[in-house]
């Protein structure tokens, strides 16, 4: 079980089915003065962008673990108070859906800062419960507006995504109300960017960890572009697609392309191996 | 979203747009409705004239009182204390043509703050179905048991004011109560549609 799991689920299966986690007071009693916006005001936060700065980058270069180490630790445990993610499939992205309410689709800050993209162009952040209400609060990171959905067009909007290629995640504002589901990609997403790139947690890995039945597999390779963990690879020789479970955050992006069915999804605490590896 | 594109674009139609990018929007419960409200309900004052009188009769009192705050408070909501985080519930429901649980939310929390500032309360589910309330230290039920007045009649008052909110809303509400002050530690209202 993961640690959110054991801290947040309350009886329901994953934590991030519990209703509790979705749900917000819409109000509190204004203050005199003007109140400032909190971290999530900062568009760069999302998916901990803003945790490590040139100093581990340099650390890194001049290989000092110990540095290293600490401002991992560091990023880590605000991170995992303030603003983390996990990865999800689609199926339980679906049925988030239907345990929070409002959910709207908004500009993604990562794809922003990487790629340059124009907002209009841009939609695939999900903004999710009643912190959306007040999303004018926040003018830089919703500058290019929301689009508030039912619940129905959301699992549309998602099932598109996830047919494009992207992961989706939660993301805790302040942990554990999760306030976002993102659909993500390498190396546009800050959050699986600084896990893969720098292996700072501050993205999970999914409950779940996909398999390959190579009796299954006929090579077709449509799977391996899906993959963005660099979990997944072909093995030329055997014509087989391999899935390296250490590496698999269990999105199920590649299970959903095999039109075989050779890849499936266990779960992580099944096995052994990775019952501790989130 | 339409497709066309590797990633989103928004319906234009329905995009909401910053209407005035750095302008300061009130969407906390402004002060002014608190003190109306709290200025024109005494519940200690109630609570003592209920003295004496049965769990029924001091039900019927309350749940008067109940329907009374939340018509007030509604009034107050709309009008002289609109607020925008008001403002933007009801946008969105236009948006989605989804009224609950918000738009009842709204009222019974700005209820809540106006007559009972002080009391400790949570919400534990909001979602399209059913609302989940808990009110842990309670101000009402304090000053009934202080005042001597027995049973929990002040149950009355709550489900009367979210009865009062849910005909604004226009939600067919049922109201369960599985968890009651004092025995429980918080009583828990399960509204759904």
């Amino acid at each position: 079980m993961c640690v959110w799991c054991e801290r947040y689920a309350d009886g329901y299966e994953r934590w991030y089915f519990n209703p509790a986690n979705y749900a917000r007071r819409l109000y509190k009693i204004r203050k005199e003065e003007v109140e400032a916006a909190g971290a999530e005001a900062n568009p760069q936060a999302a998916g901990g962008m803003s945790l490590l700065g040139r100093d581990f980058l340099e650390a890194k270069e001049r290989n000092d673990i110990e540095a290293m180490e600490r401002m991992r630790r560091e990023a880590e445990e605000i991170s995992w108070r303030t603003h983390f993610g996990q990865v999800i499939t689609l199926d339980d992205a679906l049925k988030i859906a239907d345990i929070m309410y409002p959910i709207a689709v908004m500009t993604c800050a990562c794809r922003r800062s990487m790629q340059g993209l124009p907002d209009e162009e841009n939609f695939t952040c999900m903004g999710m419960g009643p912190g959306m209400y007040k999303w004018e609060r926040w003018p830089d990171t919703y500058r290019g507006g929301v689009q508030f959905l039912t619940p129905e067009e959301a699992k549309e909007v998602l099932t598109k995504l996830n047919k494009r290629g992207l992961v989706h995640c939660i993301y805790t504002f302040g942990t554990p109300y999760i306030g976002g589901l993102c659909n993500c990609d390498y190396p546009d997403c800050g959050g699986i960017r600084t896990r893969i790139d720098h292996g700072v947690r501050v993205l999970w890995k999914g409950h779940q960890v996909a398999q390959v039945d190579p009796e299954l597999c006929n090579g077709c390779a449509a799977c391996i572009h899906r993959c963005q963990f660099r979990a997944l690879s072909f093995a030329p020789t055997r014509n087989k697609a391999y899935i390296d479970p250490i590496q698999c955050f269990g999105c199920g992006l590649c299970a959903l392309e095999c039109d075989q069915e050779a890849i499936t999804l266990v779960e992580r605490s099944s096995l052994p191996a990775l019952v501790e590896a989130w | 979203m339409t497709m066309g594109w590797k990633y989103g674009k928004p319906i234009k139609e329905r995009l909401l747009i910053l209407e005035e990018p750095g302008k300061f929007l009130p969407f906390d419960a402004d002060r002014g409705l608190v003190e109306e409200v709290s200025a024109k309900f005494d519940i200690k004052g109630l609570a003592e004239s209920l003295k004496g009188k049965d769990e029924k009769e001091a039900r019927k009192a309350l749940e008067e009182l109940g329907k009374e705050v939340m018509k007030l408070t509604m009034e107050l909501a709309d009008t002289k204390y609109l607020d925008r985080t008001g403002e933007m519930v009801e946008r969105v429901a236009k948006q989605t043509g989804i009224s609950f649980p918000h738009r009842l939310e709204s009222y019974v929390e700005l209820s809540l703050l106006g007559l009972r500032p002080t009391d400790r309360w949570n919400i534990a589910k909001a979602t399209t179905k059913e609302l989940v309330l808990q009110v842990s230290a309670c101000s009402m039920q304090k000053a009934l048991g202080e005042a001597g007045v027995e049973g929990l009649p002040c149950k009355g008052f709550c489900f009367a004011s979210f009865e009062t909110a849910a005909e604004k809303t226009g939600d067919g509400i049922k109201i369960e109560m599985p968890k009651a002050l004092p025995q429980d530690g918080v009583c828990e209202f399960h509204i759904s549609v």
